[in-house]
């Protein structure tokens, strides 16, 4: 068996020089084409842990090592090389605004390009026609040439997909990518991100809050409490009582989940009754 | 239990009551002070306004816009050197507010150097800045200019960066993660983001420099100013009303174009 | 379909690119037509740097005089504030849409006041001085020109900004104009018109060391007289003088509009 893809060791991160730590010795391994989603109340330190792979924040202490590379040792040109291969998706989709939204796309390219280049717009052939084939799999070839800031929340977090699968990563890393979404944004979101990671069989990790959700797509579920790791296993082995342990507290954060969960299903049934 | 809140809530409103009264009591002292001070009593200043009207209307009024031909130039050269001035430290001000900005500059040293350099800048008033490039450099319109960009510049520097660090913080992130370098966040994040608050200030210090434009010329840094000064010294006041009417027009229809131009942008 | 993807749409890139060629041409167009001397100009950087050299000295032994000066400039600032801020409260009043006792009245006052505004206040200062001579009551007139028209710009804009329902609330009882004013009003406003004011004395003391400079009297006719005299140390500690009173000013307001 070859080695994992990601493999985290004691990964430790503190704020506030030692005081309080957000993460607090993470022991975690990530093989090829998992789709992993990380769930925990906020707070727990799932943002943090997902920011220090591709060292968005650099950690305290411990060890990531990606794709045989240290990334907590690396700096400069061979950490942006490292990030290029590395997608990622945001809550609040960050996107430029103001510039159009094949462009938005196509910046996911632009870890491997030149200044030179990127600045004159020279992206190859293929990469914009990837990029263009990628907007219309998520049905958005009729708005390639707006302004992004024209689209709404589910349509913009559709371009951030594409911006991330566009930089033909080796792992996709997504931070609560629905969670500013209504429900029926949020499912068209997880759908594409499950589809197309699927495809490529590409390594994905999400974190989300809401525990419905993480069923739904999940191979693989992780708990993370107080910056430690708490449940690590399939969906099917996630027990209402381990939620209950995880959410201890903040149990709010999942019932708002739940309860829109719910609205749907009744949706959907008013829809097949009719 | 009330009581007791009822009391506390008392108490502090004594202790308010007791710094307000205080600090109108150093306001007023601070005011009288200064009058003493320059030994004016403030009901002269009753006296002097109706003595300037009066002086207004019968040595200024009406103007005389007889010469006007020859101030033409003049007035297009206040224009020209604003519009000059306001592209270069449009420019600038970009450069120094990315330097200035903790989101774009990471060292502390040159963010603390520039920001030093630019409250020199904008701390002495422009007429002294023009004064002493006078001095150092001799009557000429290069001077003129170097004294619009530095009276712009330091103001411009700091709204900028005030504008990059709202933009700066979580849009730039996702590129960042992409492996984009430095630079390509700067020319493909940061600047179009910054494109509507750059075009804003840059408009509201184009009127700033058409005023300034029209000052300058006092210190000898040439522009409309020196004409107006002149006729005055020349106890020319019809003449220089002409001009200083002229003046005002320019400084409102900038106003409205600029009203407009912003309108027109969002 | 396998025509190459384009960027961005025609249309919109012929509109970024004439934008763009319309901007650097009138750079372009203004700055040839300046005629500007950057020859001799660049002839003279030279001697600036013997000029700079000399002015890398500082006098303390004339600190006395030149602190006095800049007390009186800011002195000047603080006495055409007081009166203008006076002026500017009741034309404020007089003028705000939605107090103004007369139509009429508040669009003459508008009127002046954009009037008033459109003049740089160098320019009254030098009319004033026309009229009255030099000195300090000259400055303080020009001062109060300018307050009012700065100050009474920006107290009408909060009164109708923030007065409406006040107004009315107060109408339905009755109440007379000065009382709506006095009760109503006064109280809601009074931040927005501390914190203008708390800028305009920044600005305001800025104006006064500029018109120092036209010969008015404090720290700017100071500096116009070593300038005159080649007093290289005075010129420097004149200078640093006023930066180093500005920059309080400026950190003093900054708190101030905090607190407010």
């Amino acid at each position: 068996m070859s080695s994992p893809l990601l493999s985290i060791r004691n990964l430790k991160k503190t704020y506030d020089k030692h005081k309080t730590y957000a993460l607090n010795g993470i022991d975690i391994e990530f093989d090829a084409g998992e789709f992993v989603v990380v769930i925990g109340p906020s707070g727990a330190g799932k943002s943090t842990f997902i920011r220090c792979i591709n060292r968005m924040i650099d950690s305290s202490a411990g060890e990531i090592v990606f794709d045989g590379v240290h990334m907590e040792q690396i700096k400069g040109r061979s950490l942006k090389m490292q990030r290029a291969n590395i997608g990622m998706i945001f809550q609040h989709y960050n996107l430029i605004d103001r510039v159009n939204v094949i462009k938005n796309v196509l910046y996911g390219r632009l870890g491997k390009m030149s200044l030179f280049r990127s600045t004159l717009g020279l992206y190859s052939a293929e990469d914009k026609r990837e990029a263009y084939d990628l907007l219309k799999k998520v049905g958005l070839e009729e708005h390639i040439y707006k302004r992004a800031s024209a689209l709404s929340g589910g349509q913009m977090q559709r371009v951030g997909i594409c911006r991330a699968i566009v930089q033909q990563p080796k792992l996709l890393l997504a931070d609560e990518p629905i969670a500013s979404l209504d429900p029926q944004s949020a499912n068209v979101v997880m759908d594409q991100i499950k589809e197309i990671t699927t495809e490529r069989n590409l390594t994905c990790i999400v974190n989300l809050h809401q525990v419905d959700f993480a069923k739904k797509y999940a191979s693989r579920i992780v708990g993370i409490k107080d910056g430690l790791v708490v449940f690590d296993g399939k969906p099917t082995e996630l027990t209402e009582d381990m939620i209950a342990h995880i959410y201890k507290g903040k149990e709010e954060q999942m019932t708002l989940a739940s309860q829109q969960h719910q609205v749907e299903l009744s949706d959907k049934e008013v829809s097949s009754y009719a | 239990m009330r009581n007791e809140i009822e009391n506390a809530d008392l108490a502090l409103s004594t202790v308010n009551r007791w710094k307000t009264s205080l600090i109108v009591l150093l306001v007023a002292a601070i005011i009288i002070g200064a009058f003493i001070l320059l030994e004016i009593n403030p009901w002269s200043a009753f006296i002097a306004v109706p003595e300037f009207i009066a002086f207004f209307v019968n040595n200024f009024l009406p103007p005389n816009f007889d010469n006007i031909n020859k101030y033409v130039p003049l007035i297009v050269d206040t224009i020209l050197f604003a519009v000059v001035g306001t592209y270069i430290s449009a420019v600038l001000g970009l450069l120094f507010g990315i330097l200035l900005s903790e989101q774009t500059n990471r060292f502390a040293w040159l963010r603390f150097t520039v920001r030093f350099v630019l409250s020199f800048l904008r701390n002495v008033p422009v007429l002294a800045w023009a004064a002493l490039l006078v001095y150092i450099f001799g009557i000429g319109n290069m001077v003129g200019l170097i004294a619009l960009i530095l009276a712009t510049l330091g103001f411009l520097a700091r709204s900028y960066s005030e504008s990059i660090n709202e933009i700066a913080g979580s849009k730039l992130e996702a590129l960042k993660a992409c492996g984009a370098s430095y630079w390509q966040i700067i020319i493909h994040g940061l600047i179009p983001q910054f494109i509507p608050a750059w075009i804003n200030w840059t408009l509201f210090s184009f009127e700033i420099n058409m005023r300034a434009s029209a000052i300058l010329g006092m210190v000898g840094a040439g522009g409309i100013g020196i004409m107006i000064q002149t006729n005055m010294r020349l106890f020319k006041y019809h003449e220089a009303l002409s001009l200083i009417i002229i003046l005002a027009a320019m400084v409102l229809i900038t106003e409205y174009c600029t009203n407009k131009l912003r309108k027109l942008i969002h | 379909m396998n025509t190459t993807v384009k960027l961005s749409r025609t249309k919109d890139k012929i509109r970024t690119v004439s934008i763009t060629v319309a901007l650097i041409a009138l750079f372009y167009v203004s700055f040839t037509s300046l005629d500007l001397d950057i020859g001799k100009f660049i002839t003279r950087i030279g001697d600036a740097g013997t000029v700079l050299s000399k002015l890398m000295t500082i006098d303390l032994s004339n600190i006395g005089p030149i602190l006095l000066a800049m007390l009186a400039s800011a002195a000047i600032a603080i006495c055409g504030l007081f009166i203008g801020l006076i002026i500017a409260i009741i034309l404020s009043f007089l003028s705000a849409s939605n107090i103004t006792p007369n139509g009429i009245l508040a669009a003459f006052i508008k009127g002046s006041v954009a009037v008033i505004r459109a003049v740089p206040a160098l320019v009254w200062i030098l009319m004033v001085v026309a009229s009255l001579g030099f000195g300090s009551t000259a400055g303080m007139i020009g001062l109060i020109i300018s307050t009012v028209g700065y100050l009474t710009k920006a107290f009408t804009a909060s009164i109708e900004e923030q007065g409406s329902n006040i107004i009315e609330a107060l109408k339905t009882t009755g109440a007379g104009w000065i009382s709506i004013v006095i009760k109503g009003l006064l109280p809601s406003v009074i931040r927005p018109f501390m914190s203008w004011t708390a800028i305009k004395l920044e600005i305001g003391i800025a104006e006064s060391i500029n018109l120092g400079m036209v010969g008015v009297a404090g720290i700017g006719s100071m500096l116009m007289k070593s300038l005159g005299r080649y007093d290289y140390a005075a010129i420097s500690t004149t200078i640093i003088v006023i930066f180093i009173s500005m920059l309080i000013v400026e950190i003093v307001v900054n708190r101030l509009k905090k607190l407010i």
